[in-house]
């Protein structure tokens, strides 16, 4: 292992705000099976930002869903906040790669959506729906229906839905990875801002090493075949963090390390780096 | 390149001219199939003239107009009950092909149980099953309304599942993340974003409702269009049976116009 990995299991768990033990996944389909995670340590303090790298098919949606309580380990268990994690539960927020947006509701609505589907009162939240539309720069956009946003402006409003309810976690999978480049950089800048003002927890699921660095206090590398986490890299950059950070070369050293690990894995599991 | 010199010419003409080619761009798709039907009818017409062929056996188109305006009384009164009894049977389907579909998407051992079934009873060609109608009904317009029904509702039902299903996994993810419960899915989510689908089905359920109240009033009614069109047959009254259709069809354009125009309604609504 390289000198620049500190291995996480180390920490004290009780510490974590999140807490995967061993977690391991098999999907049985039909006759077949097949194992999406190997096994998994996870720790994600309160208030972090993690990211959980990795090319596709590794596992990492996977993952995320059982942190979720969207899909049940097979192995192992799940903490989050001390209580483990069995089933979904509502101080969880999440955002998919797709906003998911419901067309015939205009955006305020869709914010107020996991509102209504707790069978909370909406008018408590409408205030809370608005201020984070407007921290979005959506507030003019709140009676409009999803049809008359952008790409960008609709995983903003997706951003709004997943924190309406005050959820103390982020779970994020891929969420701008269907967006152009120049529109994925600013909502980097509009998720880290929703961050730091909510001080929430975020676990992050991407395959782009250099968003993984831009957002995060720490990434995970997750690979392998059937995969399990084999790097924690700090990313030591202060915040609120610009986009010029990008463009220094302890960015860069940080981005070469993680995508050499990720090509040692590759050859680790004799498969050529393309 | 002098062609292209031309041709920029020809198409940088004055606004004017721009303005025609583009109205009657816009007209083709009427004005073609109208040309067509007319064309149609005019070398019917000239067929029964030149050929004399027997007006029993074909009546001119000018023949059956006249029938038409002449008995329109008696063709319209006719109409009234098929009509009706149609879009009976077309929201009874309606209702049982949403409640079914919303039974089977609800719940697997349903769908497991139900759904072969179904898809089996779909084979059997309902027309053959009209006269054990009769038997079980009798031949009042319950008997016509359950046979237009049985023909009705299964494109209905299948319309229905495909859009309940339509729904995006991340979104029912989503669902269940923050609590909602099966029903509310059902109602907030599925059934809303199943509505394009449902009107999909909705398009043909009309006009098979039609075809089975029809049916239907072939082998038992002494009243209705398909009464009307059968005992005009029998009394070799060409004319007055293909008046009865030419009305068969208006009914048929005014309930699909009806459900088309429910679509369009539907789509504001869903976008917006
Ligand atoms: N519902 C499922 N049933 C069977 N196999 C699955 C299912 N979901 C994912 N897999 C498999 O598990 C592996 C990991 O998938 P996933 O977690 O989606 O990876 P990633 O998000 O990193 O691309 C893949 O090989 C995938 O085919
Ligand atoms: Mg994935």
């Amino acid at each position: 292992m390289g000198t620049t990995v500190e291995r996480l299991v180390a920490d004290d768990p009780d510490d974590m705000y999140v807490q995967c033990a061993r977690v391991g996944k098999v999907y049985a389909t039909g006759r077949s099976a097949v194992q999406a995670i190997k096994s998994v340590d996870l720790g994600v303090r309160e208030g972090e930002f993690v990211s959980l790298l990795g090319p596709s098919g590794c596992g990492k949606s996977t993952l995320l869903m059982i942190v979720a309580g969207l899909e049940t380990a097979t192995l192992g268990a799940v903490t989050v906040a001390g209580r483990p994690m069995d089933e979904p539960r509502t101080d969880i927020g999440i955002m998919f790669q797709d906003p998911t947006l419901l067309p015939w509701r205009s955006i305020l609505e869709n914010v107020l959506f996991p509102i209504r589907m707790m069978r909370r009162p909406l008018p408590a939240y409408r205030s809370r729906a608005l201020e984070l539309l407007e921290e979005v720069g959506l507030k003019d956009f709140a009676e409009h229906r999803p049809r008359h946003l952008s790409g960008g402006m609709r995983q903003r409003a997706a951003i709004c839905r997943a924190l309406v309810h005050e959820p103390r976690l982020l779970l994020m999978d891929e969420p701008f990875s269907a967006l152009d480049a120049i529109t994925r950089d600013e909502m980097n800048i509009a998720l880290l801002r929703m961050w730091e003002h909510h001080k929430i927890t975020a676990l992050f699921v991407t395959h782009s090493i250099r968003e993984a660095v831009f957002l995060s206090d720490r990434v995970l590398v997750m690979n392998g075949r059937p995969s399990t986490i084999i790097a924690d890299m700090r990313i030591p950059f202060a915040r609120p963090r610009q986009f010029a950070i990008g463009d220094t070369p302890e960015f860069n050293a940080l981005c070469g390390a993680l995508r050499d690990k990720i090509g040692e894995a590759y050859r680790g599991a004799g498969t050529e780096v393309h | 390149m002098p062609t292209a010199n031309a041709a920029s010419d020809v198409v940088l003409g004055t606004q004017a001219e721009h303005r025609d080619v583009r109205s009657f761009e816009r007209a083709t798709p009427y004005l073609l199939p109208a040309a067509t039907a007319i064309c149609f009818i005019l070398a019917w017409e000239a067929f029964c003239y030149f050929s004399g062929v027997h007006p029993v056996v074909l009546p001119p188109p000018s023949a059956v107009l006249a029938k038409f305006f002449r008995f329109f009384p008696l063709i319209f009164s006719h109409s009234v009950p098929t009509t009706l009894e149609s879009l009976v049977a077309f929201l009874l389907a309606c209702l049982l092909g949403c409640g079914l579909a919303a039974v089977v998407v609800l719940s697997r051992r349903m769908r497991e149980a139900l759904w072969p079934n179904l898809v089996f009873f779909q084979l059997i060609p309902k027309i053959a099953l009209a006269p054990l109608f009769i038997v079980w009904l009798g031949i009042g317009s319950e008997s016509r309304l359950t046979f237009a029904l049985f023909v009705t509702f299964f494109p209905m039902l299948i319309a229905t599942v495909a859009g309940l299903e339509h729904v995006d996994r991340d979104m029912l993810r989503l669902c269940r993340s923050v609590g909602a419960t099966r029903l509310q899915v059902l109602f907030s989510v599925r059934f809303p974003s199943a509505v394009p689908f449902i009107f999909s089905g909705m398009k043909i359920s009309i006009t098979l409702a039609i075809i089975g109240v029809i049916v239907g009033e072939f082998i038992t009614s002494q009243r209705g269009l398909g009464y009307l069109i059968l005992f005009a047959s029998s009394r070799q009254e060409t004319a007055l049976s293909m008046a009865a259709i030419v009305m068969l069809c208006i009914v048929g354009l005014v309930l699909y116009g009806a459900v088309a125009l429910g679509e369009r309604i539907m789509k504001k609504w869903y976008d917006g």
